[in-house]
């Protein structure tokens, strides 16, 4: 593995196994990376490691998503299985895994892990150190809900909140309070729009930024009450979205062709302030397939290539900008919004704990 | 009410291998609980991602093109104008599975999600992932998926 340093980032490449997600170290200041056969590595903030990559996963699939609770609780996912892995105060580890895949893996702030599984529903976990560890499933009573990507949210008052991106049923949304209150799910969604990603945007409150695969972004100030998200059509981008973020008011969009980047519209929409249309993104073209955000300081970068970029988001400036091909920057854009509500259930047994 | 009411031979068989292909109520819409063919996808778009799984017909010296895991399954695609796969299935899947049949019988087939399902039924409980990664080498080897697209097909994420 070899890393290259730039005045404004680094970009680590790997040999062997490939690289196929990124973001923090679970348990301390550095980093982390998985791979295809189920591994990680993890590395200082400058992703400089001398260790040996660590098999997690025993199906040997690619690693698509990491979450930790605390200094002991690790959940690692694949599309075959999601591994939690309790480390005790002797460093000895216990596992338990859930055999069926999943899109993602995220904690609550109440220690939970929440596994989105597709039109499968919902996983949820406490960790415990157990040897058979306790797993709830849920899934839709009637019509299938696909539950593609979780974000936990926690607001100023302890309350928690669950918030989906379930493709053409749109924006899912629920209060969460444990394993056993997950009862439904209401959704927002315009028809035609294929929500693919969320996330968070301001931290102790459920503000949070949808986007649909074409570029339409919806940013409610209070996921649970707010019935009419600012809907942004991001004119211009190239490529299918494959991903949303948010850090310092920044906007942060990575598709299949590039890495958008709009410098304080979250910010702006948060205040209140009016925003200007012709203020173009930062257009960096790039093949990558996921991004993440370390600290609110260092994009993730997983390239198609096997190696990981890392850049600092207070040097993506205009001097990093490429022509903007589409003259349209983005409009405000008014959508026809349905609320519904989804029924859930709890699958009444899982087998799988190891 | 399903799209297909009644087990439905298709009247050709594949070009390379002479395989013979049914539509089946199940996977049209008459089981909540089955992938299902999107109703826009026409039944001779199905037996064509099907043909197409099974291998364009042999000519020596060339790559038939097929695309097969360990087990004989096959896997289909449909590709839209601008090289990407098409959304085929009402889940959002872009790939088709066709299980593999003993010599003779009639073939069908479902569009699939890259994602294992932990209640799957018992007798499906404990197979490796599937598509597995050989098939999606294979994409990749005849180029209808590029290294960007393969990677997030890995992870269980959508291609297009």
């Amino acid at each position: 593995m070899n890393l290259n340093g730039t005045r404004n980032g680094w970009t680590r490449t790997f040999t062997g196994a490939e690289v196929t997600w990124a973001g923090a170290h679970p348990f301390s200041q550095g980093l982390c990376f998985g791979f295809d056969d189920g591994s990680l590595i993890f590395t200082d903030e400058n992703a400089e490691s001398d260790k040996l990559p660590q098999s997690i996963s025993e199906s040997g699939e690619p690693v698509n998503g990491l979450a930790a609770h605390g200094k002991t609780s690790l959940a690692v996912s694949t599309r075959a299985d999601v591994t939690f892995v309790e480390v005790d105060a002797r460093g000895e580890t216990t596992r338990s895994v859930y055999r069926g895949g999943a899109h993602g893996v995220a904690t609550t702030s109440s220690g939970y892990f929440i596994s989105p599984l597709g039109i499968n529903g919902l996983l949820v976990v406490k960790p415990d150190a157990v040897a058979k560890q306790r797993m709830s499933l849920w899934e839709s009573n009637k019509e299938k809900l696909y539950l593609y990507r979780v974000v936990p949210l926690r607001d100023g008052k302890g309350n928690e909140a669950l918030i989906f991106a379930t493709r053409k049923e749109g924006v899912g949304i629920c209060p969460f309070e444990g394993y056993d209150t997950l009862q439904n799910i209401h959704t927002i969604a315009s028809l035609g729009v294929d929500i693919v990603d969320i996330c968070e945007v301001a931290l102790g409150s459920f503000a949070v930024a949808a986007i649909s695969i074409d570029g339409i972004l919806m940013v409610f100030n209070d996921a649970l009450r707010d019935f009419r998200p600012v809907t942004i059509k991001l004119g211009g981008i190239e490529g299918t979205v494959y991903r949303v973020l948010s850090s310092r008011g920044h906007l942060f969009v990575l598709t299949s062709k590039a890495l958008y980047v709009w410098h304080g519209l979250i910010g702006g929409l948060m205040d209140d302030r009016p925003i200007s249309e012709n203020v173009p993104p930062v257009v960096m073209p790039m093949e990558a397939i996921y991004l993440n955000i370390y600290r609110d300081s260092l994009l993730l970068i997983v390239m198609a290539a096997n190696e990981v970029q890392g850049i600092g988001i207070e040097s993506i400036g205009k001097s990093t900008s490429k022509p903007f091909t589409n003259p349209e920057r983005f409009v405000q854009t008014t959508l026809k919004l349905d609320w519904l509500e989804h029924d859930f259930k709890q699958c009444p047994s899982l087998a799988s704990v190891a | 009410m399903p799209s297909v009411q009644v087990v439905t031979l298709h009247p050709s068989s594949t070009a390379r291998r002479g395989l013979r292909y049914e539509f089946t109520p199940k996977h049209h819409g008459a089981d909540s609980d089955a992938a299902c063919w999107l109703t826009e996808l026409g039944l001779d778009e199905e037996f064509a991602i099907f043909d197409r799984a099974d291998g364009i017909e042999e000519v020596e010296g060339t790559d038939p093109r097929q695309i097969a895991d360990e087990a004989g399954n096959l896997y289909g695609y449909e590709l839209i104008p601008d090289g990407t796969m098409r959304v085929i299935g009402t889940w959002y899947q872009q790939l088709a599975e066709f299980p593999v049949q003993v010599d003779g019988a009639i073939w069908h087939g479902y569009p699939i999600w890259p994602l294992k399902n932990e209640l799957a039924p018992e007798n499906r409980r404990g197979e490796k992932c599937r598509p597995t990664t050989r098939v999606f080498d294979r994409l990749l080897e005849i180029g209808v998926i590029t290294r960007q697209q393969r990677k997030r097909l890995g992870n269980g994420k959508l291609t297009i």
